[in-house]
């Protein structure tokens, strides 16, 4: 056995070793693309690598010509592929020897440091020569081709995933920092003292901000969202083009313009008294220690109604594909049963659609949680206290008063910057998974009933 | 001339549903083979692990061997063995272009850039009986022919690849009479040049076009041979109740 | 009337119905004052100063049209590629469960808000913008002899001293187009891969299953099959990132500023900051500068620029139907 096994591998080195070599020039060559793609990442995060980009280039242009070398060798042929990559790299290679480490003028209002283009170039050569090395080394079968081609197509989804685990790595480092029980139960408040002003620093009355005006919010845009993405779903005709149409368009109107909307009713309010209902809902007031009534400049009320643009589209649209996904053997079922329409769309049509419309009515929340262009200039700092009708306040709206609100804000409340927008990505990740899963969990539900 | 196909001890089973058991047959070279048995007996999934399609589902598990001219097609490129087994599928599956670029659309795939596709063109579709009803209008869309011209289409378009052989999912299942009479007539015609493995549950049309029967019932195969004599002297009770028309009990 | 559920969700939908109304009419109303002062043709000049800059008051939006077009222009750019890779990586060349996963991250993603894309722009602005555009140096440790600069030399004449990535931007408000374009890109990412993972799955597999069987590998198949058939359902997912690239206002506003003086010398210099029109009909209207309401031709400036926008925002939305239905009706003729 054992003499016969040497025997048969004996015979078998010699076609592996040609295998070998036909395989060794793919392997090197994709390992040195490989290389320069992860060099390229590297100058990216970190311009002293840079200093490697052209070495790494000619490494390998190196190996390519090797590669071309044996190939026309051994069958005779230029690949002309592989012709096409050693130009471009050398190409490469030669223009950034040519790029000194910082580039200005040119009519370009800035500094460029070379490795900016050192990244753009090992990852333009990098990434073709990486495919062509994976297809030859599997073989250039068709399949193979497919195969070679995932560095396509996976290096712009890396690079887009690690510019969001930056982001997110930072938003955590920093909110992290912040967070603590005072923050979260104590609201931002001045007092005006002999002494001068006294303040109170925490997120309390954002918070409670950012709830109340995504639970408004709800109650007015769910029933508009509901109605119009319904009857939209279950009609046909002019009306319903007309307000799928406007439904549609809410989202177009730029949101600073909301904003603006809001804060015109507040300039209009201002000619009424506090007290009187139209100066109270608009604007809106709080009480002082005396017990004496002061107008505020927009309330949590005058905000969900304008926050309610933003979330009807949501809900509109998810109550359409609710009601949309109604097979129509189960809607012909009904009718042939002799139900009516109201019978009909208690039983059948709204337990069926509701999965879809509580998932559009979470993502809207979520978008009301975000939104600070609508309540741009009718929001404060929930110095004033909480209620219904104070004054507009809410966590997303403190990053942007932290950057351009008054200065005591500014400085008081920068250290919780990124503690707000760390709660609030929270709140609002919480809110969107909340909505997937219940939009997978019962998408298979009703799938399998059919 | 056509390949010649062999099955040997083929399994298959969906996660934990076994739709085929251990079947044994051959498709001859050059000719017709026609896989018969009532619905749910697995028909499809044979023809489709014939060219691999099977790859695409999920949790198919697939045992046995499957030679094309001798060679495993299970350690070929799964791309390279559809080049040389083509397919034709239940409901006519032309793609949204023009009538010619449907017929060169698998040549165009195989990277060969050679400059008489019109004679191409006009061979395939000749050869699928169409020629005549087109040859004016090759730039019009495939969508502007009827639904017996689309199949036929689809049959020029997988024979344009010069394969070996050519496998047809009950391909009149969607045809009225006269389009199915034209396809037989043109697969009787093609037989030499490629083997044929149809699958029908018409079983007149069986006997009409197939040179070699099959006959599966349940996911096992009930009987294999020429054609003639399964109808005239079958071996089994099962195949001659089922080839006279009457339903079979599970 | 039907039955009541019809009458109830009439009744219900009509609701936003008025209210868009309502907008647009009040929009409109207050944007025609700018018709005659200051006028069309100002209006769509090429230049742009408030009255707190330079005492004179021009207010010219082609600027901050041109912002608009080109942060627009960026953000797809980057997104598009990005969305379709993602696409293609979740329905056509599946890599075990890593397309299920990366849905689920996108689905999260789409969660966050724009305003903490606005608050993390420092991130790129410190681990990107500053050394890849200013040469490694920081706010604090600048050297300009590292450039090889004498005192002579430098700054360099034919640099404006508030361009974009500059280090000694006083404020450190205002950063370059390109990162507003970036980060904008990021924000529509999570909406477009989705839609154009949907946009895939459509395809109907009898297409894909035919190509693969006349022996095309997935790669062909998809180049020309998959997503010639599947550009019906792309289209509305560019148009979605469009329209929020668009209309984006918190991005904008703190990574760019509200200033958007003149079109940039040379035009496609991205690290240059031009303010697109959010950012530029929000200071008309805001008043950034004063903390009192609106004057009167700023503000209906401000209004014109808002109209503007949902004109924009209303071509975008019938362009992209009449390509969708085009494309629709090229499948099915």
């Amino acid at each position: 056995m054992k003499a016969a096994e040497a025997t048969a591998g004996r015979q078998a080195a010699v076609p592996e070793r040609a295998a070998l070599t036909s395989r060794a020039l793919p392997a090197t060559a994709g390992v040195a693309a490989a290389g320069n793609i992860v060099l390229g990442c590297a100058a990216l995060l970190d311009n002293s690598y840079d200093a490697f980009a052209v070495p790494a280039l000619a490494g390998l242009a190196l190996i390519l010509l090797v590669w071309l070398a044996q190939a026309r060798y051994s069958r005779g042929v230029w690949e002309r592929e592989l012709i096409i990559l050693l130009a471009v790299c050398l190409a490469a290679g030669a223009l950034l020897l040519a790029i000194p480490e910082y580039t200005y003028g040119h009519q370009i209002n800035g500094i460029i440091h070379r490795s900016l283009f050192s990244s753009v170039f090992l990852l333009g050569v990098g990434v073709p020569a990486l495919c062509f090395s994976i297809y030859h080394l599997l073989g250039a079968t068709p399949s193979a081709h497919d195969v070679s081609r995932y560095p396509l197509i996976i290096v712009p989804i890396a690079l887009a995933l690690g510019a969001y685990g930056l982001l997110l790595a930072r938003l955590i480092d920093d909110g992290v920092s912040g967070l603590s029980w005072h923050a979260l139960t104590t609201a931002y408040k001045e007092e005006l003292q002999p002494t001068g002003f006294v303040y109170d620093v925490g997120l309390r009355n954002h918070i409670l901000g950012t709830f109340l005006l995504m639970g408004l919010t709800s109650l007015i845009a769910l029933p508009a969202g509901f109605g119009a993405g319904m009857y939209v779903a279950e009609n046909e005709g002019w009306l319903s083009r007309l307000i799928a149409f406007c439904t549609t368009m809410l989202r177009a109107i730029s949101v600073f313009v909301l904003g603006v909307a809001a804060f015109s009713l507040v300039d209009f309010a201002e000619g009424y008294a506090v007290g009187n209902p139209i100066s109270d809902f608009i604007r809106g007031y709080y009480t002082d220690a005396s017990g004496f009534k002061h107008p505020a400049e927009g309330s949590f009320l005058l905000a969900a109604v304008f926050l309610s643009l933003l979330a009807i589209p949501v809900i509109a649209r998810a109550t359409e594909e609710g009601f949309r996904s109604v097979p129509v053997d189960i809607r012909e079922g009904s009718v042939a049963l002799g139900a009516t329409e109201g019978h009909g769309f208690l039983r059948i049509l709204l337990p069926w659609a509701m999965p879809s419309v509580i998932t559009g009515l979470l993502i809207g929340a979520a978008e009301v949680a975000g939104s600070v262009a609508v309540i741009l200039f009718i929001a404060g700092s929930g110095q004033n206290g909480f209620g219904l009708f104070n004054q507009t306040t809410s966590l997303s709206y403190l990053i942007f008063d932290v950057k351009y609100g008054p200065q005591p804000v500014q400085d008081l409340l920068a250290q919780y910057q990124f503690t707000a927008a760390l709660l609030l990505v929270f709140l609002t990740l919480t809110l969107t998974i909340a909505a997937l899963f219940i939009k997978h969990r019962f998408a298979r539900r009703y799938q399998g009933a059919q | 001339m056509g390949g010649e196909m062999q099955v040997i001890g083929l399994s298959v089973s969906y996660g934990d549903n076994q739709v085929l058991r251990d079947i044994d047959l051959k498709a001859a070279a050059g000719k017709v083979l026609a896989i018969v048995g009532p619905s749910g007996c697995g028909k499809t999934t044979l023809l489709r692990c014939l060219n691999r399609l099977t790859d695409l589902t999920r949790r198919c598990r697939v045992e046995g061997a499957i030679g094309l001219d001798g060679e495993d097609i299970f350690s070929m490129d799964p791309v390279l063995l559809r080049r040389r087994v083509g397919m034709v599928f239940q409901k006519p599956n032309p793609f949204p272009m023009s009538i010619k670029e449907n017929v060169l659309y698998g040549v165009k795939a195989h990277g060969k850039r050679n400059g008489n596709s019109e004679s191409i063109v006009k061979s395939a579709l000749e050869g699928a009986a169409l020629w005549s009803e087109v040859q004016g209008r090759l730039n019009d869309s495939a969508f502007t022919l009827s639904l017996g011209q689309q199949q036929r289409l689809c049959f020029a378009r997988s024979m344009a690849v010069s394969p070996e052989v050519i496998l047809m999912d009950e391909p009149a299942a969607s045809l009225d009479p006269v389009s199915t009479a034209k396809l037989e007539s043109s697969i009787t015609a093609m037989k030499g040049e490629y083997t044929i493995v149809i699958v029908t549950h018409d079983v007149p049309q069986a006997r009409r076009v197939s040179d070699h029967l099959a006959f599966l019932h349940g996911g096992g195969l009930m009987e294999f041979g020429e054609t003639e004599k399964l109808f005239e002297n079958p071996e089994r009770e099962e195949t001659r109740e089922y080839l006279a028309g009457r339903l079979l009990a599970v | 009337m039907r039955a009541w559920p019809t009458a109830l969700s009439l009744g219900l939908g009509l609701i936003p119905v008025a209210m868009f109304v309502a907008m647009v009419g009040m929009l409109v109303s207050k944007a025609l004052p700018a018709l005659s002062e200051p006028g069309l043709g100002e209006l769509f000049s090429s230049s742009f100063s408030s009255q707190y800059s330079t005492g004179v008051a021009v207010y010219g939006l082609l600027p901050a049209m041109f912002g608009t077009v080109l942060i627009t222009l960026i953000a797809i750019g980057i997104a598009l590629p990005v969305s379709l890779a993602m696409a293609v990586l979740s329905s056509e060349f599946p890599l075990g469960g890593v397309g299920r996963a990366m849905r689920v991250v996108l689905g999260a993603l789409s969660g966050i808000p724009a305003i903490v894309y606005a608050l993390l722009a420092v991130v790129f602005v410190n681990q990107f913008m500053i050394p890849k555009f200013a040469g490694g140096f920081t706010f604090d440790h600048f050297d300009p002899t590292a450039v090889g600069a004498t005192a002579e030399t430098w700054p360099p004449s034919d640099v404006p001293w508030n361009a974009g990535a500059f280090p000694w931007d006083p404020t450190g408000l205002n950063n370059s187009t390109l990162l507003a374009g970036v980060l904008i890109a990021l924000l529509i990412i999570p909406f477009m891969a989705p839609l154009i993972d949907d946009a895939f799955r459509n395809v109907p597999a009898a297409a894909k299953e035919a190509s693969l069987a006349l022996g095309a590998n997935r790669w062909h198949t998809l180049r020309h099959v998959t997503l010639p058939m599947a550009l019906a359902g792309i289209v509305p997912a560019v148009a979605l990132g469009t329209l929020k690239g668009m209309g984006d206002t918190m991005i904008v506003i703190f990574v760019v500023g509200w200033e958007a003086q003149a079109i940039p010398d040379p035009p496609f210099d991205v690290l240059e900051r031009t303010a697109p029109l959010p950012a530029a009909g929000a200071n008309l209207l805001g008043s950034f500068q004063a903390q009192d309401a609106c004057k009167e031709a700023a503000c209906s400036s401000g209004y014109f620029s808002a109209v503007f926008l949902l004109i924009l925002a209303l071509v975008v939305v019938v362009v992209a139907g009449v390509l969708q239905a085009r494309l629709r009706r090229r499948l099915t003729q």
